[in-house]
């Protein structure tokens, strides 16, 4: 109250200038530190590094702001990719039916989080934290806890392949934040999405289906993870079980650094691409600066909850 | 579908034994303000939710131009043309004024599934213009003052061309300027053939804007007052409905302030005062909904900034957190005792120490002898009924967790007690008991200062009550000089009392 006044524009300067700033510092810092920072390879590599977490990261940004989380998305990336490379190996390579089956396996994963979130009164929470562990379970059977390699070069040309200068994993980023950010904050569905997220009474009261809502939020966040299951496979022609995990933490991280809240109703797909950018760049930063990917992940984890602590802040 | 009328009839609603609706009828034309009105528990709000579908009634039935009709839900209602403002806003802060009141209704104005975004700012601006509202469409409702936000619900609300329109306690967080307003707002949706069932405590508001009231009291229908001889007095003879409670004995208390609170603002806007608490005094504040009592409470409590001085014992303090106040010696005991006051699953006993653990202890260690003995204690003088002192707190009735409550302060040996609502949910002989209870603490020199809105409690057991209004005490009866009539007339804003000490 006593700061009422001023701490209102403070708080708003906080809320927008946070992530740029934080990025601008960044950049500058590396530039001084690394002369490789600033060369066409490396922002290619930037780019390359971010793509995945970035498709996985606008599926989360519709689960969060819907005022739910979604754990399993790691799970769900490595699940996507290892059922798509399942399928291209039963159906003698046909590349369409791997990646239908692929991204029918990550809506699959969503539509049951949120089916059981919904119908069962289990907090998202713990829903797709189960989720999580069995999508690693299923993947590891699946798979006998090889990788499915020699997936053909003509799938492995969607992620690699170059168009106007840039990887096509790359491309596909951009597109599914452009899809991301038309179905958020355009659509009828996007402002429903915003309102349960907000108050899901008032939503109820006002007549939304909020289930139906949630349902969809999450099996929007299962084709992203069912897209970058797919990507990732082809990056590498080949399907891993396991290596999806981070994208739990890291997709959630990017959405919480956005500055889109934890508690719902309050986000864009763009704090989201700000978020995805920050991690890329303290991630291609410390590998510059020769810090060991160990200690990477320490960096990120302090991050996470620095970002998670300033929108504290944003809220007095 | 477009009924001239809208009502209930025969209405009886229970919860368990509780028979909170008795052959409650009501009804409300269009064209028309009618206001329903009663004290707290008289059965207004259950009334409410059966009106709008949220809950049924276990008898009796809707009627839309006397045909009995059945809601199955809140979206029924809306389907019959009866919207609803909750007291609480209902708005997302995050969306801006036309996605709040046009993007989140059930058939926005959409190609395929994008939304339409010219086509609904355009309804939410013409709808907001026929409503006589100047607020920029584009704006984040989060932006808006309280008379705003509560424009946009209403505005919301007639997007789906509700002819009947029930509001819930509009004003009760409004400035009185914002009030006027949003009054005015109904006068114009009255004019152009919309029936207002306005639910409220502020009969000034009442006697300026309402047709009809229906009274209810205890659950059962206590009149109609028509415009023709709608008064102040006769609104609260007949929400009273009883003659004004026999005049106890004041009993003397000391004259030394041991809290002084100078020149504090329940809110940045309204007006500051002074007030103090003196050695064995029982003080109580009272007001309606959004009047500011409640704010001297929480304040007490370390819970919110108090917006002014405070001295304990002619020494200024300032309480940031509870364990503050806890340090001084002040008990807060909160109106939602189950759950913020008592934790519901830990023994009696453990509940009545909470507060005094650091007397018990050694080392860290608890003295468990010495915790029993305290809680047997209390358990024999304040007539705590429990299984055992070992029984979960959670397994007793209102009246005996409020006695723990009171008993984990007295354990402390706190100089002040702090009450909200000291006796809500509470049954009759526990009620006496915390009186008494209460009364016995103030006559042994500590000194109580609780908010309540049940009449009868304030003049059975408060030395001086001070009644809030808009925000500051609007006058200060001593003991002797209260009535039921008075209190209501002061704190309904339908007399304006100068403040005696």
């Amino acid at each position: 109250m006593r700061l009422a006044l001023r701490s209102r524009s403070t708080a708003e300067w906080i809320d927008v200038g946070f992530v740029p700033v934080i990025l601008l510092v960044l950049v500058v810092a590396l530039a001084i530190l690394s002369p490789y920072f600033f060369s066409p390879r490396n922002f290619t590599e930037i780019l390359l590094q971010a793509a995945i977490l970035g498709i996985v990261s606008v599926g989360t940004t519709f689960v969060i702001v819907g005022g739910d989380l979604d754990l399993s998305i790691g799970a769900n990336v490595a699940l996507s990719g290892v059922i798509c490379g399942l399928a291209m190996n039963a159906s003698h390579n046909s590349i369409p039916i791997g990646i239908a089956a692929g991204l029918g396996c990550g809506v699959l994963i969503g539509l049951i989080n949120g089916l059981i979130s919904t119908r069962l009164h289990v907090p998202a929470f713990v829903a797709t934290l189960g989720m999580l562990v069995i999508g690693q379970g299923v993947a590891l059977t699946l798979t006998n806890g090889s990788s499915i390699a020699n997936l053909p070069d003509a799938f492995g040309a969607l992620a690699n392949g170059n168009f106007l200068g840039l990887p096509g994993l790359v491309w596909w980023m951009f597109l599914t934040f452009v899809a991301g950010y038309l179905l958020l904050h355009r659509t009828v569905y996007g402002i429903r999405t915003f309102a349960v997220g907000g108050n899901r009474e008032a939503a109820r009261l006002a007549g939304i289906r909020v289930d139906s809502v949630r349902v969809a939020n999450f099996a929007v966040s299962g084709l992203t993870g069912g897209i970058g299951g797919v990507l990732l496979a082809a990056r590498v022609q080949a399907a891993q079980p396991t290596g999806g995990e981070i994208f739990t933490l890291y997709a959630t991280a990017a959405v919480i650094l956005g500055g889109t809240s934890l508690y719902g109703g309050r986000g864009s797909i763009l704090r989201t691409l700000l978020g995805v950018a920050l991690i890329a760049l303290l991630q291609n930063g410390l590998e510059l600066l020769g810090v060991p990917y160990s200690n990477q992940q320490v960096a990120v984890g302090i991050v996470f909850i620095i970002a998670a602590s300033s929108e504290l802040i944003r809220r007095r | 579908m477009n009924a001239r009328r809208f009502g209930a009839t025969g209405i009886v609603k229970r919860f368990g034994p509780v028979v909170a609706l008795n052959d409650v009828s009501f009804a409300c034309e269009r064209g028309e303000i009618h206001a329903l009105l009663g004290e707290n528990g008289a059965g207004k709000s259950t009334l409410v939710k059966i009106l709008v579908g949220a809950q049924a009634p276990d008898a009796g039935t809707l009627t839309f131009d006397d045909v009995a009709v059945k809601l199955r839900g809140p979206q029924d209602a809306v389907e019959r043309s009866v919207a609803v403002v909750h007291q609480d806003y209902h708005v997302w802060p995050e969306l801006t004024v036309a996605e709040n009141i046009i993007g989140t209704l059930r058939r926005p104005p959409q190609r395929g599934a994008f939304i339409r975004t010219r086509a609904m700012r355009r309804e939410a601006h013409d709808l907001l213009e026929r409503l006589g509202i100047a607020i920029d469409v584009d704006r984040k409702v989060g932006d808006l003052d309280a008379a705003e936000k509560k424009f946009v619900e209403i505005a919301r609300a007639l997007a789906v061309d509700a002819a009947f329109l029930i509001l819930d306690e509009p004003t009760a967080s409004l400035e009185s300027r914002e009030s006027d307003r949003l009054l005015a707002l109904l006068e114009r949706l009255r004019a152009a053939d919309h029936g207002i069932i306005l639910v409220t405590h502020r009969l000034e508001e009442v006697v300026r804007v309402a047709d009809r009231a229906t009274i209810l009291r205890d659950g059962r229908n206590a009149g109609v007052v028509s415009r023709d001889v709608m008064t102040g007095d006769v609104l609260v003879e007949a929400i009273l409905g009883r003659a004004p409670a026999e005049p106890v004995e004041p009993r003397a208390c000391g004259v030394t302030p041991v809290l002084a609170f100078r020149g504090v603002r329940t809110r940045p806007e309204a007006k500051p005062f002074d007030l103090e608490l003196r050695g064995g005094e029982i003080l109580g504040l009272t007001g309606v909904v959004g009047s500011g009592a409640v704010h001297l409470i929480r304040a007490l409590a370390g819970l919110v900034p108090l917006n002014g001085t405070l001295a304990l014992d002619g020494t200024p303090i300032v309480l940031r957190a509870p364990g503050d106040a806890v340090r001084r010696g002040i008990g807060y005991i909160p109106e939602d005792r189950k759950g913020s006051g008592l934790a519901l699953e830990q023994s009696v006993a453990n509940n009545i120490a909470l507060a005094s653990l650091h007397r018990i202890s050694k080392n860290g260690f608890t003295d468990t002898r010495a915790r029993t003995a305290i809680a047997e204690g209390y358990r024999a003088s304040l007539a705590i009924r429990c299984a055992s002192i070992e029984a979960p707190v959670g397994s007793l009735s209102g009246g005996n967790q409020q006695k723990v409550l009171i008993a984990r302060w007295l354990a402390s040996g706190a100089r002040i007690i702090a009450i909200e609502e000291p006796t809500h949910g509470v049954d009759i002989g526990a009620k006496a008991e915390i009186h008494r209870q209460l009364v016995a603490f103030a006559e042994a020199g500590g000194s109580v200062i609780f908010m309540s809105t049940e009449l009868r409690e304030l003049l059975a057991i408060a030395h001086r009550i001070v009644i809030f209004h808009a925000g500051a005490p609007e006058a200060i009866l001593p003991h002797h000089e209260a009535t039921e009539n008075r209190i209501t007339g002061i704190a309904t804003g339908l007399s304006k009392a100068t403040a005696a000490a």
